[in-house]
């Protein structure tokens, strides 16, 4: 409560001044004399403004009228009275008040008797507010009982523990994770916290990240429980120094994530067999047309090799060189459609010899359009003899109609082909096929295909 | 005569049970709310009295007063507020919002039933 104004003594310099009078009215401690009976004799201003009037004047008579009204609790005023006038006096007497407005503060009582002479006895006795006080306490007590609240009901497991590996503070949570039966049992020993980690170099870690960065989050680690079983936990932690910067204290939670390993750790296995059974498959499948024509199964590795290197050289995603390069293994598949003779003829094709090998990109496509690869597959060994100008095969596309994988196998094909011994011709030579590329780039090829294709065998990727 | 009914707002379990304790000793009915919706919802089967706190998660007790006030069926409700709040200008805000009394905790069991019994005699 605000204390009472000064009272201005200007304006009653005139008039015959009792110090006595001055001091009790304008002390800011609440004042008052009353007789033994508990009535009240005299108030100042303080005493007054302490309970929500605006004089001593209007005190005094609201107190005539309801003798108690500021004691909440009759018994306290009893109280009070009772003990002056066993003891004479009072000292530090704490209750609950209440003012005019319905506002109950906490006060502190302190009176004596006062031998008046003669006869005469009265009570003098001040009162200090004291509700800031008790409600700031009681706020810290609340508080730390949300926070208790908080830590013991926490489904994490919350720790606080010294850099050296001593557990201060564990909550249940902590406890039941680690297959303890009570806190005392990891906060009694000095050495749990430091055998609690599988593999220390994950503890030293820790310390040395809270040390330099003051904070880790989902730090994985692997435990030893009481009972010597093992599990992984996620640490979010942070460090607490003192007033010199030294780190005293790690603070932080634990989550136990061990199914969460356990099933990516499965998770990663099967996707790991998975990928191994698909690149068998397109292997195993790449391989079929060896029995009809040996030489092809060497040239779709070849071509699918050379591919792939010139579509990671294009800039393209390490997926979709992926897809370039399972194209590239299958791209021929289509041949086995074709009658042998044709396809190790030792003469060029003529007539109807030529249009059954033409079909092979069609039958390709046939073959490959029912699986549901996670790249275009058959859409690009459909389109691999089409060329820029429109003067390919099986449909005569052009320019931006062909697929970009499309363009770049048919610029490896054309180069491997040319530069390998074919049943009708020896080898061409690497620099006769590039130059015969260099010729179309552009009109048949893809230019950034040829260059590609240049760039990689300039630099020694791919070796004829 | 049916016990007066009393209802607690507090967001701390501990005042809560105080409340409780030492008005259900003194012989009132007690209905313990953890804020002001929940003290909403329970202030349909009709109270005679609300002690309720200002610092609540969710809806405080300024809001639940403002509110209360609102209600034909609160609006003449005594309601104390019971904080740790000592601040002369929330208390203004409270009384501008309908509060009947003010007290800061701690409070002292016998000084919170006389306190009551003020109010509901």
């Amino acid at each position: 409560m605000a204390g009472p104004a000064p009272t201005s003594l200007a304006g009653r310099a005139a008039a015959p001044m009792d110090a006595a009078a001055v001091l009790f009215h304008d002390a800011p401690l609440a004042i008052y004399l009353r007789a033994p009976d508990g009535s009240f004799l005299e108030v100042n201003r303080a005493m007054a403004q302490l309970f929500g009037y605006d004089s001593p004047g209007q005190f005094l008579e609201a107190m005539a009228a309801f003798p108690d009204q500021h004691y909440l609790d009759p018994a306290s005023r009893r109280a009070v009275l009772d003990e002056l006038a066993a003891t004479g006096f009072v000292t530090g007497r704490q209750y609950q008040a209440m003012g005019r407005d319905g506002f109950v503060l906490w006060v502190e009582e302190s009176a004596r008797l006062v031998d008046a002479g003669g006869d005469e006895h009265y009570y003098f006795g001040y009162l200090r507010d004291i509700t800031a006080e008790k409600s700031t306490k009681w706020a810290l007590t609340e508080a730390e009982e949300k926070y208790r609240a908080i830590f013991e009901h926490a489904v994490e497991g919350l720790f606080q523990m010294t850099p050296a590996g001593r557990f201060v503070t564990v909550n249940d949570a902590l406890c039941a994770m680690l297959g303890f039966p009570a806190a005392t049992a990891l906060t009694d020993d000095p050495e749990a916290a430091a055998r609690l980690f599988v593999d220390d170099g994950t503890r030293r870690g820790l310390t040395l990240a809270l040390e330099e960065a003051d904070m880790v989050r989902a730090l994985d680690a692997e435990l030893r429980r009481a009972d010597g079983t093992r599990i992984w936990v996620s640490i979010h932690a942070r460090a607490v120094r003192d007033g010199n910067g030294r780190v005293v204290l790690h603070e932080g939670s634990m989550v136990d994530v061990t199914e969460r390993r356990l099933s990516q750790e499965q998770l990663r296995q099967s996707l790991a067999r998975t990928s191994l059974l698909f690149h068998q498959t397109v292997t195993s499948l790449s391989k079929t047309v060896r029995y009809r024509d040996p030489y092809t199964a060497g040239h779709q590795d070849s071509v699918s090799r050379l591919a792939t290197a010139m579509a990671r050289r294009l800039g393209l995603s390490a997926d979709e060189a992926a897809g370039i390069r399972v194209a590239g293994q299958l791209h021929d598949i289509g041949k086995i459609v074709v009658p042998v003779r044709y396809l190790c003829k030792p003469g060029r094709l003529v007539g109807l010899e030529w249009e059954f090998m033409r079909q092979h990109a069609q039958a390709g496509y046939e073959i490959l359009k029912e699986i549901d690869f996670p790249w275009p597959v058959a859409a690009v060994v459909w389109a691999h003899h089409e060329r820029l100008d429109g003067s390919g095969y099986p449909r005569g596309l052009s320019g931006p109609d062909i697929p970009l994988g499309a363009r770049i196998l048919a610029v490896a094909d054309v180069l491997d082909a040319m530069a390998s011994n074919r049943p009708y011709r020896p080898a061409l030579g690497v620099a006769a096929a590039l130059e015969e590329l260099a010729r179309h780039r552009g009109t048949g090829f893809d230019a950034a295909a040829v260059d590609a294709a240049r760039s990689v065998i300039r630099d020694g990727l791919i070796r004829y | 005569m049916a016990a007066k009914r009393i209802l607690t707002v507090d967001d701390a379990e501990s005042v809560r049970s105080l409340v409780s304790r030492t008005l259900g000793q003194a012989g009132y009915d007690i209905v313990e709310a953890v804020d002001g919706a929940d003290a909403l919802d329970k202030v349909a089967g009709g109270v005679d009295l609300v002690i309720t706190d200002i610092n609540m998660p969710g809806m405080g007790g300024l809001e639940l007063l403002g509110r209360l006030r609102q209600r034909p069926d609160t609006r003449f409700t005594p309601v104390l507020v019971l904080t740790t709040e000592s601040q002369s200008a929330m208390r203004r805000q409270a009384v501008a919002a309908g509060a009947t009394g003010w007290i800061v905790k701690p409070f002292e069991p016998a000084s919170l039933v006389a306190l009551v019994r003020r109010f509901l005699s």
